[in-house]
């Protein structure tokens, strides 16, 4: 199998069955590389990356089951020179440095894909580090932005659930008046008008994911 | 929005406090002024008895005074006949007074003692002056005047006296009673003075926290729904038009690369993504209707469910086959739909109509909604071949399936019915309980109309 050895073994994960056939298709041009296995979800992800153990692995985030961020996570916790490029219709920078930070060698928008997926491979299978363009500025941008703590975070996630903050309160087993705090930091550091606008944002950055 | 058991508990606990100290206050002030006013009632009641039992002593003491005002003077003319006459009219004058006194006595108000004293002389003087009548009588008779006077002398003036101390007596204590009531009666003015604008403040101040209170928890529950409406766009958006796109825009570039050496290859790729083009059409179609449907525009169910119908007829999947009728038909007199509740029915309603397009391959869709009293119904039923295992499992990207439009139900309080027989059609029957289905009044969804226009 001297053949395929010299391909670029690939691994596409994606809950979408159009993306994932467009995909293969792109790839089945290329002489140097080869789709080895396809998953639909995080779970499906990882039993698949144990068995292929292939040279690349292309991850969405939004998926149903596990989703793609806690399947990079338990992919480098088991391999940990695994070579993974998120692929995401966001631009959220929040998003993108958490799948950086774990362990994510690419982070591909699935506008830029048709464009960019067959470069970013080579590279990445290169052993370089290869971001979208696009959400490169997204990071700069944010770059000195004060973070969100976790507690705000979770706050933030309930208010997008359409929570009050009475019921927040009740959910986090905080008090009504710790919630009014975070909701204020959580409005001042997103620069957010009210509620429903820090809702969009924290969607847009990525900061949660609305799945 | 769990479920459609959160509706009372959506009130919130600090709103449910409130109105609960609101009642409480109000009936706590109103009892304690009814409290106040019975004390007053007593008060009045013993005055008023005091001031018979006064009365009917002085009455005593004057009847007396004048029966013996009036024998002292017969005795004086020693006339024998006028005498006799006189004591008749006298005896009828005694026994109606007694009785009138009596009567006065009885009539007085519940609660309130009468001296003994009074009804002891009553009896003695009932019992003993007809007998001295008589005696005096038959001393006329025989002309023993000197007798007469003598016995008038020794024995009247006792029981004057015995009045005489009675009525000071009873007129002491109606003075007493009446010193007393006029404490008391102070007391229940300061004690009223008091209570009443406590009550009114306190309610006052308790209603307008409510008030606040609920006018707040309307704006957080609209803001609620409006999120999670933005949110469900964004992700029917995301599962349809965008990934679809995507994926083609993939096998453009596919096409692009093999196009200079394999064309064959290339148009094979291309006619691909030409049809998952169209499918991405279809779904982008659908979104774009839920959408519309969110946005309030499609008021009325049934010209929405209609003008889908419409549409999906036009753009029927191929030429070969007639595209299905869809039958929109509507019973009873339409009620105003909650928004959530209306943008849901039409959903399950459109996803159920698309079913029986795309995979029954019906002629004929009939679509009823029945506005009832106690719920609203809604039938969509085909003429197809029945439901695909693909549609039950509902594992097609960007749609929900059966037990997605069952999920759907029991979110907004509703119940989902299906009956499939291969071959036979599909029926689904939605039903909605009244109270989760209708607004309840048109002032309220007016008032609810103009609050989300100023908050949103």
């Amino acid at each position: 199998m001297s053949v395929s050895s010299d391909r670029i073994r690939i691994l596409s994960v994606d809950d979408h069955p159009v993306v994932r056939g467009g995909i293969a298709t792109l790839i089945a041009t290329q002489p140097d590389m080869t789709l080895v296995a396809e998953a639909s979800n995080g779970r499906e992800a990882i039993e698949q990356f144990r068995r292929h153990r292939p040279d690349i692995g292309l991850v969405d985030l939004q998926m149903p089951d596990l989703n793609g961020l806690d399947a990079i996570v338990a992919i480098r916790a088991e391999f940990p020179d695994a070579r993974l490029i998120v692929l995401t219709t966001y631009e959220g920078d929040v998003q993108a440095l958490r799948a950086l930070q774990a362990g994510a060698r690419g982070y591909l928008l699935k506008n830029a894909l048709y464009k960019e997926l067959l470069d970013t491979i080579r590279a990445v299978h290169a052993g370089k580090k290869a971001i979208s363009p696009e959400m490169s500025y997204e990071l700069a941008e944010h770059a000195m932005d004060d973070a969100l703590t976790t507690a705000e975070v979770d706050v933030l996630r309930l208010i997008a659930g359409g929570k009050a903050n009475k019921e927040i309160a009740d959910l986090l087993s905080v008090t009504e008046a710790t919630v009014k705090g975070r909701v204020k930091n959580i409005l001042s550091k997103l620069g957010a008008d009210d509620r429903t606008h820090a809702a969009m944002i924290a969607v847009k950055r990525g900061i949660i994911d609305w799945r | 929005m769990k479920s459609a058991s959160s509706d009372t508990s959506a009130i919130g606990p600090r709103l449910t406090l409130a109105f609960v100290v609101l009642v409480l206050l109000i009936a706590v002030g109103n009892g304690l002024v009814l409290w106040q006013f019975q004390t007053a009632r007593l008060q009045t009641n013993r005055l008023t008895s005091a001031q018979q039992q006064l009365s009917a002593a002085f009455q005593l003491q004057v009847n007396l005074l004048s029966f013996h005002q009036t024998l002292r003077d017969l005795s004086d003319s020693t006339n024998a006949r006028r005498l006799s006459a006189e004591t008749v009219a006298l005896r009828k004058t005694l026994s109606d007074e007694g009785l009138h006194i009596k009567t006065a006595l009885a009539s007085l108000p519940a609660n309130t003692t009468v001296d003994p004293a009074l009804l002891a002389i009553m009896e003695s003087i009932q019992a003993t002056l007809p007998a001295q009548l008589e005696a005096i009588n038959a001393l006329a008779i025989s002309d023993d005047w000197p007798t007469i006077q003598r016995r008038l002398r020794s024995e009247l003036p006792p029981l004057e006296r015995q009045t005489s101390e009675l009525v000071a007596r009873i007129d002491l204590r109606a003075r007493e009673e009446l010193a007393q009531a006029q404490a008391r009666m102070r007391r229940v003015q300061n004690a009223v003075l008091i209570i009443v604008p406590a009550t009114a403040i306190g309610s006052f101040v308790v209603a307008a926290i409510l008030g606040w209170s609920v006018v707040r928890r309307i704006v957080e529950l609209r803001l609620e729904t409006r999120v999670s409406e933005r949110t469900r766009i964004a992700r029917d958006l995301h599962d349809t038009l965008l990934q679809s796109f995507q994926g083609v825009l993939l096998r453009f570039q596919a096409a692009v690369i093999v196009l200079p050496d394999r064309p064959a290859e290339a148009k094979q790729v291309l006619e691909h993504a030409i049809d998952e083009a169209a499918d991405a059409i279809t779904e982008g179609r659908d979104a774009v209707h839920n959408l519309r449907l969110a946005s309030g525009a499609a008021d009325d169910l049934a010209v929405a469910i209609g003008s889908l119908g419409k549409e999906l007829t036009a753009m029927s999947p191929d030429g070969t086959t007639a595209p299905a009728a869809v039958d929109v038909s509507v019973e009873g007199t339409a009620r105003n739909l909650h928004p959530l509740v209306r943008d849901e029915v039409y959903r399950i309603a459109g996803e159920a109509v698309r079913n029986a397009f795309r995979h029954a391959n019906a002629q004929r869709i009939e679509v009823e909604i029945r506005y009832d009293d106690r719920r609203l119904r809604v039938r969509v039923r085909d003429d197809g071949r029945g439901i695909q295992p693909a549609v039950l499992e509902g594992d097609r990207p960007g749609h929900f399936g059966l037990p997605g439009m069952r999920e759907r139900a029991e979110i907004i309080g509703g119940r989902l019915t299906v009956w499939s027989e291969g071959g036979l059609g599909t029926e689904i029957e939605l039903t909605i309980p009244a109270a989760a289905a209708y607004v309840r009044s048109r002032p309220r969804s007016a008032l609810f109309a103009g609050r989300t226009g100023a908050y949103l």
